[in-house]
């Protein structure tokens, strides 16, 4: 579903992503970790189509992002890392609008936005302008946006920030239909025990190169994600203990 | 901690139009350049309007013993230009700022992020009230001796002066707050508002020589009413003209104290102000069946929901659809009236309607809503650039709300002009092509240059449609783009051509030029849309 070759993208003299590549499967939820400014948000941006990379090539259904751009965004959705939306609309004129945009027919439509805005608990603000929005409720309204296209993969960069508990878990087992229907979700997170639990398979990305990908079992052995993790970080840096 | 907000607060007014811009470095320093001989330009022009006002009443007013009025009326005027210039800062900077809740969350007490606002708003009364005290200072002492107590009190009159619009905005600019607060649709008053203000101060300003003329002609009786009824601007003039201690005294008490209460009130409720709620009426939505629309119409319609529920947006870039409809309504009203005056020139009567064609295709280039759309779209960028849709749509969404917006005023105004004044058949088509024409070039030119000099570095919408280069750009070649052509044939090709003929060849060449930028933002503009950001 999404084919990331030799991916690199570099800003001025800076590599943000040194060739790197993913293979995302349909059915599959694959998490993407990293420090901050590893290279995720890059990676992520560049495989929707709004920032041209300098090598390498990303394929979302077999079709090149580069080359024919309408077409993978038509089966895709982006859910950025933070829900900057057009305050000017109400949140019904924005799920309308997205709508319009993707030529969802009237029935789906009205149908989608109600079992979507219903599960998140957003039905009664939808006449409400999206400037009167929290952080939370503008996310879940970006995450309501995403789906009312039925998109085949969808790509989440760290969807469950400002999600409330309840939002977090409708979330989860909507990832989880939209890959048992034959979709596919790429997403970062730096909740790596949502990861955990979550993901069919990870990447860890340090500095903009792949350090260890592959399944949940595979990258993490008997211990947990975050040990991997931290011991692929360097270690935590820190003498005190959580527990 | 209080100079470091005032700092703070001075740069966040003043440093907007030169801060943090992508351009290149040497493109910034030109750019600094061009906007500060566009300032000083108008700066002048100000002092050269004011100063001419002063000039025309300070011989009389002196011959007649009445300097005190002089200064008085110097007052009025720098109050008003204050109070107009300051109102809607002073609301967005005391009741709607975005860093009210970051600031209040630190060790700073109420009264010093007020008193920080506070000053910043007096400094910008100060640059309002330079542009009338200067010039009416400098006249005055052309004429009569200056003293040194009359300086002083003149220097300290001016410092203080700002008190009083200051104390006028901070009410009003509540008053608007409060009202907002009670409404559902705050664009729509907001709006309303910010044209009962213009039209107030362009009536006053179109009747001003009236005004002056009333004032020369009945010195006496209307210094006797402004003495016994506007103390503050008496006692103002009489400190500075006379030299008087005790009106000084006076006029600085009725500057402060009404100021101190309304700094005090304010301080008071400033937490709460700054942190409620603002009452806005929550709407329960409704199940009901949605309107579908195809690609294009759904980004129009986005477009247009966007200008219309700014009313910054309304206010600063589509003020000429307002002239329009107003040069329309009048044109009802009054006939040809205005062109009566070439009756007195028969030789020039020929000119008659190709003007009043000018003068439509003139109001047209005063429209700049294009110009700042894609700056606008800001942290939003995302959405367009993430959606299945072609660039040059998006981009032609913009140009066309511009369209959609403008066109049907020009076209009014066009037709009033066909029914109400006698023109040729060659005339009326002239009349509605042209200024037609350049609706739909400016919109295009606003497109196109707003791709090459986008701002997405905003914190407020104001910004972007008001200090962006894109602007400035759009808002003179719009205008020059009408003045070159008009220039070129009153001074060079009069003499060659009839002025339908002219009309008829830049009618070509808007239609060639427009139809260039079309196609532009079909190739070369999509592809630099798709990496903007």
């Amino acid at each position: 579903m999404l084919r990331i070759e030799h991916l690199t993208k570099k800003y001025g003299n800076k590599t943000a992503v040194d060739d790197l590549s993913l293979h995302i499967e349909k059915g599959m939820i694959y998490g993407f970790i990293g420090h901050n400014g590893a290279g995720k948000t890059t990676t992520i941006k560049a495989c929707c189509g709004i920032l041209q990379y300098d090598e390498g090539e990303i394929y979302i259904n077999g079709m090149s992002i580069k080359e024919d751009p309408i077409s993978c965004k038509s089966i895709l959705a982006y859910i950025p890392d933070n829900p900057y939306l057009y305050e000017f609309l109400s949140g019904i004129k924005y799920l309308n609008f997205i709508a319009d945009i993707f030529g969802v027919p009237q029935f789906e439509r009205e149908e989608r936005i109600k079992k979507y805005s219903g599960l998140f608990e957003l039905t009664d603000d939808l006449a409400q302008p999206i400037s009167s929005y929290s952080h939370g409720m503008k996310q879940k309204l970006t995450i309501i946006s995403a789906l009312i296209h039925e998109p085949k993969l969808i790509i989440m960069d760290e969807p469950f920030v400002g999600l409330d508990p309840k939002a977090t878990h409708i979330l989860k087992n909507i990832m989880r239909e939209i890959c048992d229907s034959g979709g596919a979700i790429f997403f970062s997170t730096h909740v790596l025990e949502v990861a955990e639990k979550l993901c069919d398979r990870v990447a860890i990305i340090k500095k903009g190169k792949l350090v260890v990908s592959g399944s949940m079992d595979e990258v993490k052995g008997d211990v947990s994600l975050e040990d991997v993790f931290l011991e692929l970080e360097g270690g935590v840096g820190y003498a005190g203990s959580v527990d | 901690m209080l100079a470091a907000l005032i700092r703070t607060n001075l740069a966040a007014l003043f440093s907007h139009l030169f801060r943090g811009s992508k351009l290149k470095k040497n493109r910034g320093v030109l750019f600094k350049i061009f906007v500060g001989l566009l300032a000083l330009y108008i700066i002048a022009v100000f002092l050269f309007m004011f100063g001419s006002t002063f000039y025309g009443i300070c011989i009389p007013l002196g011959n007649t013993g009445l300097q005190w009025l002089y200064f008085g009326i110097a007052a009025i005027i720098a109050t008003a230009l204050c109070f107009i210039g300051s109102v809607f800062t002073a609301k967005m900077l005391l009741f709607n700022a975005r860093d009210n809740d970051f600031l209040l969350s630190m060790p700073i007490p109420p009264a010093y992020i007020l008193a920080s606002r506070i000053f910043t708003l007096l400094v910008l009364n100060y640059f309002f009230e330079l542009l009338v005290m200067v010039p009416a200072g400098f006249v005055y002492f052309a004429f009569f001796q200056a003293t040194l107590t009359s300086v002083v009190f003149l220097i300290i009159g001016f410092l203080f002066l700002p008190l009083i619009s200051l104390t006028l905005s901070c009410i009003f600019g509540w008053i608007i707050q409060l009202i907002e607060a009670r409404v559902r649709n705050k664009s729509l008053i907001t709006t309303i508002i910010s044209l009962a203000f213009l039209a107030v101060y362009f009536y006053l300003y179109s009747k001003m020589n009236r005004y002056l003329q009333i004032l020369i002609m009945n010195i006496v009786s209307i210094g006797e009413t402004i003495k016994s009824t506007v103390f503050p601007v008496y006692h103002f003039g009489a400190a500075i003209a006379d030299g008087n201690p005790v009106s000084l005294f006076l006029f600085l008490i009725f500057a402060v104290v009404p100021f101190a209460i309304v700094y005090m009130v304010l301080s008071y409720n400033f937490i709460k102000v700054a942190t409620t709620n603002k009452g806005t009426v929550k709407i329960k939505y409704t199940d009901k069946p949605l309107k579908v629309s195809n690609v294009r119409t759904a980004l129009l319609k986005k477009e247009l929901r966007h200008f219309i529920t700014n009313p910054m947006y309304i206010l600063n870039a589509a003020l000429g659809v307002f002239f329009t409809l107003t040069a329309a309504v009048a044109l009802v009203i009054y006939g040809g009236l205005p062109l009566s005056v070439f009756e007195s020139m028969p030789e020039f009567a020929r000119f008659a309607n190709p003007l009043a064609i000018t003068a439509l295709c003139f109001l047209a280039t005063t429209n700049i809503i294009s110009a700042p759309s894609i700056s606008l779209e800001g942290r939003n960028l995302w959405i367009p650039q993430s959606l299945p849709i072609d660039g040059v749509d998006v981009l032609l969404a913009k140009a066309n709300m511009h369209i959609v917006v403008c066109l049907p005023s020009v076209l009014i105004a066009g037709l009033v002009s066909i029914f109400v004044l006698d023109m040729t058949f060659p005339q009326m088509l002239l009349m509605l092509i042209l200024p037609s024409l350049i609706t739909v070039f400016c919109a295009l030119f606003g497109v196109v240059i707003n791709l090459h000099f986008p701002k997405f570095d905003w914190v407020n919408e104001v910004v972007a449609i008001k200090q962006g280069m894109s602007t400035i750009i759009a808002m003179l070649a719009s205008m020059a783009s009408v003045a070159v052509p008009f220039l070129l044939y009153a001074f060079l090709l009069l003499q060659y051509m009839t002025a339908e003929a002219f009309m008829l060849i830049c009618t070509v060449i808007f239609a060639v030029l427009s139809l260039w930028m079309f196609r532009y933002l079909k190739t070369k503009g999509k592809a630099i849309f798709e990496t903007l950001g």
